[in-house]
């Protein structure tokens, strides 16, 4: 690759600079602070990238200046024209275009490619020669080891492995050393391998859970064996112990049961109870019959003493007993008729008095007929009285109307127009229309004439103006005529404009307006004469109202006759009603006569008095039949008394109206007390009868059963009655408790046979037995509590184990710690596979590329001292290099210049063996500033004469042997 | 209508594989989750009152087979006794009947022995089922017995069968036992296949349903997500799944971008991350963290980002664990001259034999690491990269 170009947009202090650089070997020549780094810094930028904050290098941005970056012409030996490489500011190194001859355009990923991957740091190590990379060298490493660095350095263009390798040891060593125990990994090997001591111990323990299982099988079993037994034990001497309880029962069921082995006592049911019941009963009985005969004997003295009265006369007094209500009936009718009378003669004295009679008079004819006369009489006569009132009135009203009429009449005379009036009225009216009409036709003319008039005024002016025109065109002709001394033309034109004027004058007079005058006249005459009647008559009337006037007096009069008529009338028929009246009243007084009553009497009451007259008659008929039925009534009580009187005094009784009913009723009350009493006593006799008889008759029975309960038992007495019961009733109870004994015993499981054996033992004996059994179980038990112990220690145990998560949690642990060993172990094989790899890489260059390297330098080595150095040998011993006299020399007995000259033989060799890599331009920045002038042409000789590649050489001295064309001069640009 | 709950790979008690010191808090928690998990399904069992339950292999782990577990399933299966379900029980290749169990299972549990056998059940709906099934004997010994399954002639009753082994077509690398195609099941014209060992719940079939349940707690990040059981229900027509999560805590990986590298804010970023993600449980996780800018971290101060975020979680319940934190750069390129070495000496094997040996050869601690064969050359020479990069950041 060639630069052939610079173009610097902005980088540091350069800005906006083109250098051409299309030489194999150019010089850059500046003093200090000429911009030769920048220019070197630029460079590198613009192929491989601007310096990221990571490298201790400055960006360069210009201060003063927006662009940054620029453009560098490069030519490529595999491209065909040049390439031009362009990086501006953008990304953190910048953004890259590759411009082509042909016009495309590629990106940074291409120029990447081209450079074969070829990063800045190791194009700078191998490209680049700098004093500053030299004394560096002086500086920093010690001479032991410079040999070693240039080699490796030289060799591979870097130190980087050798910061690799001491970095990866050192991280090694941190993770794992073969018989190490700090480091990490022998760390956790330590406390893994204790994990698998812990983990063997607790899989032992775990292996006896087996053992610990079978042994707890087998105490269960044991134990439940043991508990079996007791159980059993148990049993028997809950036996023993209810035999003893039961003992003494035992024994009394035996005593019984030889007690009732004999025939059984017979003994009449409830006999006892019923002996003394049937004797007891007997002594009641003859008791009762002593006492009832006692009473009998009483009673029967008593009867004797007690009448019963006769029935017939008890009949009779009670028949006069029946009649007493009716008699006391009929005293009541009585004294209610003859008070009855007494009002009614009250009321009939009265009713006389209302009428006006002395006495009364039956004969007096009150019938229907009669009353209805009088009504009829009656309602004429008021027909009558209405009638003259109705007429009276209506005389009185027509005599004021009639009035009225004459006054009316009166007024309407005075009021009336005369005719003469009225005529000269009318004509003035008439004449008045005339001057109507006749206005209303002049204002028609009027109107026609003026438009008319118009229409003429315009026809007029235009035929004026037209001959005034015509007229004054002439008379100008005619002036023109005269001036231009035309006499006669002139004349006749002056004549003819003057004739026109005249004419014009002649037509403009006024029209003719007579017809309009004329009818203006006649108008004004009619209004004179109008005004002429009006001043000399008084026609300030209507002449309607007038008319009307008239009209009212005329039916005025016509009204006034006709009532006058009417009046006469009514007179006549009021004097006819009167008389009609008079001959009523005439009526009514013979009916007032005929009635006997008061004619003092107002004619309305009339019919008043004949209902009067009617209840009298009927008053005095109710006194007449009330008499008669007081008559029959005191008959009867006459006969009553007649028939009664003679046979109650048979009887010892007073008659007396007012006590006879009472004495009777006292006398069949105490006849009647009498017969009951008797009957009652009669009653009681014969029931104590009866009783005595039964009684006996029972007495009987209860003896004879007496009798056949002694048989029953064969008793000759009720002392052997007695023994018998006695007996019997032990034997019973007998049976009773041994019953009982019997079921207890059967309940409890006491069965026949062991009743009767265990009835033969003793009761210490058995107590002996069931001591000695508690014994025995007492023994059992303790053994049993043993064996639970025994059992409880094995089920912890058991349940330690189960409960016991440490072998899992151990488990885990030791897996954990494995993973971690296995992963510090990866990362240990991972590190020592690259150092490996990358010291097997440095081997393999020092065996396969180093010969080469070396073989170039020496001849290098050898052109460059002019032949004062023949050989450059590297052996296990480092480098050495051979001088022509044969001696061998390390190179720190080397001058400085020597040295560096071995440093530059050995890069230059090396980038003549990396050429199948890269080709790439040198860059040489004042390296040879040790060099002597000599030493300084040889070097630069060969470099602008052996070396194939591009050398850009950076000095501030100038080399005056190099062409100008080879040289840049840079200078230096302060702003 | 029969109810069942599949399940398979308990791994009762088995060790979790983390990368990272734990705290005790979550350690115990970590300890007892796949206890818990189991507890949580019995407690499933009763309250949905299934017929029964299967489990498909694998109920202990051998590398914690110890009576705490035993004991703990003997309870579960005593439970469910007492709840009248049964449990029908294989043995798979990390519980082999050699391993015996030393305690004894209440008689509702039903285990197969190590020749194919077919049970009968009779639900309490009068159903028959009939489950067959067979128990490893030997931890590696897997002669295939998918032959010795009988095919079901008998057009009655729902037959079920219960195998612990790997499907032909699956990822699974090692422990390839009883392998299988979908033909041979099919076969045996079964109307359910409750499979166990692999650990990836998956349905491999839908007529006849044939299911992985996968297990029931996850146990490290490979076994990421929600884990539990399949529910399953239905006739002899068709018998529906679903799947009942019941972990403890969930293992996941994840990645975060974070846009700074200085220490606190590259802190805070992982908090605000694992806020979010506490809402959905207790996570063990790996976390990826992608960085794409300019900065770098030092080796150290990353490391106390990450004991400060351990620190964090140590005493709370709903813990958000970091595992393994890893910074990823995406910008910086890989080291340029390994890139080289990688090239040129990778292949060799013997290399990579020297670096492995050199712990290999110590036998104080060669038995605790993995079968030298199982050391993926490509996967330590990059992880050896990354560790080189973060030393070389110092």
């Amino acid at each position: 690759m060639k630069i052939i170009a610079l173009n610097i947009y902005g980088y540091g202090k350069i800005t906006e600079t083109e250098i051409d650089t299309n030489q194999q070997f150019i010089q850059f020549f500046g003093e200090n602070e000429a911009g030769k780094s920048t220019m070197q810094s630029f460079i590198h930028s613009i192929l491989f990238g601007f310096p990221t904050r990571k490298e201790q290098e400055p960006r360069r941005e210009p201060r003063m200046h927006n662009l940054y970056g620029g453009k560098i012409t490069v030519e490529f030996p595999d491209e065909a024209g040049p390439v031009e490489i362009e990086r501006i500011k953008g990304k953190v190194q910048g953004d890259v275009k590759v411009y082509f001859m042909d016009g495309s355009v590629r990106g940074e990923e291409w120029l990447i490619k081209k450079l074969n991957f070829i990063d800045k740091k190791t194009y700078r190590s191998i490209f680049s020669f700098d004093v500053l990379g030299l004394q560096d060298i002086h500086k920093n490493m010690t001479e032991d080891k410079l040999q070693e660095y240039l080699l490796r350095a030289g060799a591979l263009g870097s130190h980087e492995y050798d910061e690799m390798l001491s970095a990866i040891d050192a991280e090694m060593k941190s993770i794992y050393k073969k018989n190490g125990t700090n480091p990490e990994l022998n760390q956790e090997m330590d406390e893994i391998a204790g994990l698998s001591e812990k983990i063997r111990v607790l899989e032992q323990t775990e292996e006896r859970y087996k053992t610990l299982i079978n042994e707890r099988l087998k105490t269960e079993e044991s134990l439940n064996a043991k508990k079996d037994a007791l159980f059993q034990l148990d049993m028997v001497r809950k036996q023993k112990m209810k035999e003893v309880m039961y003992h003494k029962d035992i024994k009394d069921w035996k005593a019984l049961e030889d007690k009732l082995n004999i025939d059984p006592v017979v003994f009449p049911e409830q006999g006892l109870e019923r002996y003394e019941t049937l004797k007891h009963q007997v002594q009641q009985t003859d008791r009762d019959i002593a006492l009832r005969t006692e009473k009998l004997k009483v009673l029967e003295n008593e009867i004797d003493g007690v009448s019963l009265p006769d029935r017939n006369r008890l009949a009779y007094l009670e028949g006069i007993q029946k009649k007493e209500p009716d008699i006391k009936q009929k005293n009541m009718e009585y004294s209610r008729l003859s008070a009855s009378i007494d009002t009614l003669e009250e009321e009939i004295a009265q009713l006389r008095r209302d009428i006006g009679w002395q006495q009364e008079h039956h004969e007096v004819d009150d019938s229907n007929i009669v009353k209805e006369s009088v009504q009829t009489v009656l309602s004429k006569l008021d027909e009558v009285t209405l009638e003259e009132q109705f007429l009276v009135r209506e005389i009185d009203h027509l005599k004021s109307d009639l009035k009225q009429f004459d006054q009316d009449i009166e007024r309407l005379e005075q009021e009336q127009i005369s005719d003469e009036r009225i005529r000269v009225k009318k004509e003035v009216v008439e004449r008045e229309f005339e001057l109507k009409e006749k206005e209303k036709m002049f204002r028609l003319i009027e109107k026609d004439y003026e438009r008319e008039k118009k229409e003429r005024d315009r026809v007029k002016k235009g035929q004026s103006t037209l001959i005034i025109g015509i007229s004054v065109l002439a008379l100008l002709i005619g002036v023109f005529y005269l001036i231009s001394t035309n006499w006669l033309m002139g004349g006749l034109f002056a004549v003819i404009g003057a004739g026109a004027l005249l004419l014009l004058m002649l037509t403009n007079q006024r029209g003719d307006d007579a017809l309009k005058n004329d009818y203006q006249d006649e108008v004004r005459e009619l209004k004179d004469i109008i005004e002429t009647i009006k001043r000399n008559n008084n026609v300030d009337f209507d002449l309607n109202d007038a008319r009307d006037l008239k009209m009212d007096l005329k039916t005025q009069r016509t009204k006034r006759i006709s009532t006058n008529v009417r009046l006469e009338e009514l007179k006549e028929t009021l004097a006819l009603k009167e008389t009609q009246h008079d001959s009523l009243n005439t009526d009514l007084a013979a009916i007032k006569s005929d009635l006997k009553v008061n004619p003092d009497i107002e004619n309305k009451n009339i019919v008043d008095a004949i209902h009067t007259i009617r209840e009298i008659k009927q008053k005095r008929n109710q006194i007449n039949r009330h008499t008669v039925e007081m008559d029959n009534i005191n008959r009867e009580l006459q006969q009553f008394k007649r028939t009664v009187k003679d046979d109650v005094a048979d009887f010892g009784i007073h008659y007396d109206d007012s006590t006879i009913f009472y004495d009777v009723k006292n006398m069949v009350s105490g006849m009647y007390k009498d017969e009951a009493h008797h009957n009652r006593l009669k009653d009681q006799i014969n029931l104590l009868e009866n009783e005595i008889k039964v009684l006996a008759e029972r007495n009987e029975a209860g003896r004879q059963e007496i009798v056949q309960l002694l048989d029953y038992v064969d008793a000759e007495d009720e002392e052997e009655y007695y023994y018998f019961a006695r007996k019997h009733k032990e034997y019973h109870d007998n049976i009773e408790r041994f019953k009982e004994l019997s079921e207890k015993l059967e309940e409890e499981h006491f069965d026949y046979d062991a009743r009767n054996e265990l009835s033969t033992y003793l009761l210490a004996d058995l107590k002996e037995e069931e001591e000695s059994i508690a014994e025995q179980i007492e023994d059992f038990n303790r053994k049993l509590q043993d064996e639970q112990k025994v059992l409880a220690e094995l089920n912890s145990e058991i349940s330690t184990l189960e409960s016991d998560g440490k072998l899992s949690e151990v488990n885990h642990r030791f897996e954990m710690k494995k993973t971690l060993i296995r992963n510090l172990s990866k990362e240990y094989m991972s590190l020592n596979y690259i150092r490996i790899l990358i010291e097997t890489h440095i081997k393999a260059i020092k065996d396969e590329r180093l010969p080469v390297v070396i073989e170039e330098a020496r001849s290098i080595f050898e052109k460059v001292t002019r032949g004062r150095y023949i050989n450059v040998v590297y052996d296990e011993n480092g480098i050495t290099v051979r001088h022509v006299n044969g001696q061998l020399f390390h190179p720190l007995e080397l001058s400085q210049s020597t040295k560096e000259m071995l440093y530059i033989s050995l890069r230059l060799s090396l980038i003549k063996a990396l050429k199948g890599y890269y080709q790439l331009p040198l860059i040489i920045d004042d390296a040879f500033v040790h060099f002597d002038k000599e030493r300084k042409k040889i070097i630069i000789d060969y470099l602008r004469n052996e070396v194939d590649d591009q050398v850009l050489y950076f000095t501030c001295n100038l080399d005056s042997a190099i062409s100008s064309s080879q040289t840049v001069k840079l200078k230096e640009r302060v702003k | 209508m029969v109810k069942f709950i599949h399940s398979a790979d308990l791994h009762l008690d088995s060790p979790f594989k983390s990368r990272s010191k734990m705290p005790s808090g979550i350690f115990d928690v970590l300890m007892e989750s796949t206890y818990n998990s189991v507890t949580r399904m019995m407690d499933f069992a009763i309250e949905e009152k299934v017929d029964f339950i299967i489990i498909a292999g694998d109920v202990f782990d051998q590398a914690n087979r110890t009576l705490k577990s035993e004991i703990f399933m003997k309870r579960q299966f005593e439970r469910l006794k007492e709840a009248g379900i049964f449990a029908y029980v294989i043995h798979g290749n990390h519980d082999p009947l050699t391993e015996g169990v030393r305690t004894s299972w209440p008689d509702n549990v039903t285990v197969f022995k190590e020749n194919v056998e077919t049970y009968e059940m009779i639900t309490s709906k009068g159903e028959n089922v009939f489950l067959h099934g067979f128990s490893y004997f030997l931890d590696d010994s897997y002669e295939n017995k998918l032959d010795d399954y009988p095919v079901n002639t008998m057009n009655e009753g729902i037959h079920i069968g219960i195998l612990h082994g790997t499907y032909s077509k699956s990822q699974y690398g090692q422990e390839r036992y009883t392998e299988f195609n979908l033909e041979v099941l099919n076969e045996k014209l079964y109307h359910y296949w409750a499979l166990g060992h692999i650990h990836q719940r998956e349905q491999l079939s839908d007529l006849p349903p044939i299911h992985y349940s996968g297990n029931i707690q996850g146990r490290h990040k490979n076994e990421y997500g929600e884990k539990g059981f399949l529910l399953a229900e239905g006739d002899d027509v068709y018998l529906t799944t679903r799947f009942v999560p019941v972990q403890e805590l969930i293992f996941s990986e994840y990645e975060l971008e974070v846009q700074s590298l200085a220490k606190q804010d590259l802190y805070q970023s992982i908090v605000e991350f694992k806020h979010r993600l506490r809402e959905k449980g207790r996570h063990i996780i790996q976390l990826n963290l992608l960085y794409d800018g300019e900065e770098t971290i030092s080796d150290a101060d990353f490391n106390e980002v990450v004991e400060l975020l351990k620190e964090d979680e140590r005493d709370l319940k709903q813990f958000i664990w970091i595992d393994d934190l890893r910074l990823k750069y995406l910008t910086q390129d890989n080291i340029a001259l390994l890139n080289d070495i990688k090239a040129t000496h990778s292949e060799n094997r013997e290399l990579f034999k020297e670096a492995v040996n050199a712990l290999y050869m110590d036998p104080r601690l060669n038995r605790y690491l993995e079968p030298i064969q199982d050391i993926d050359q490509e996967a330590l020479l990059k992880e050896g990269e990354e560790r080189l990069r973060m030393l070389m950041r110092k």
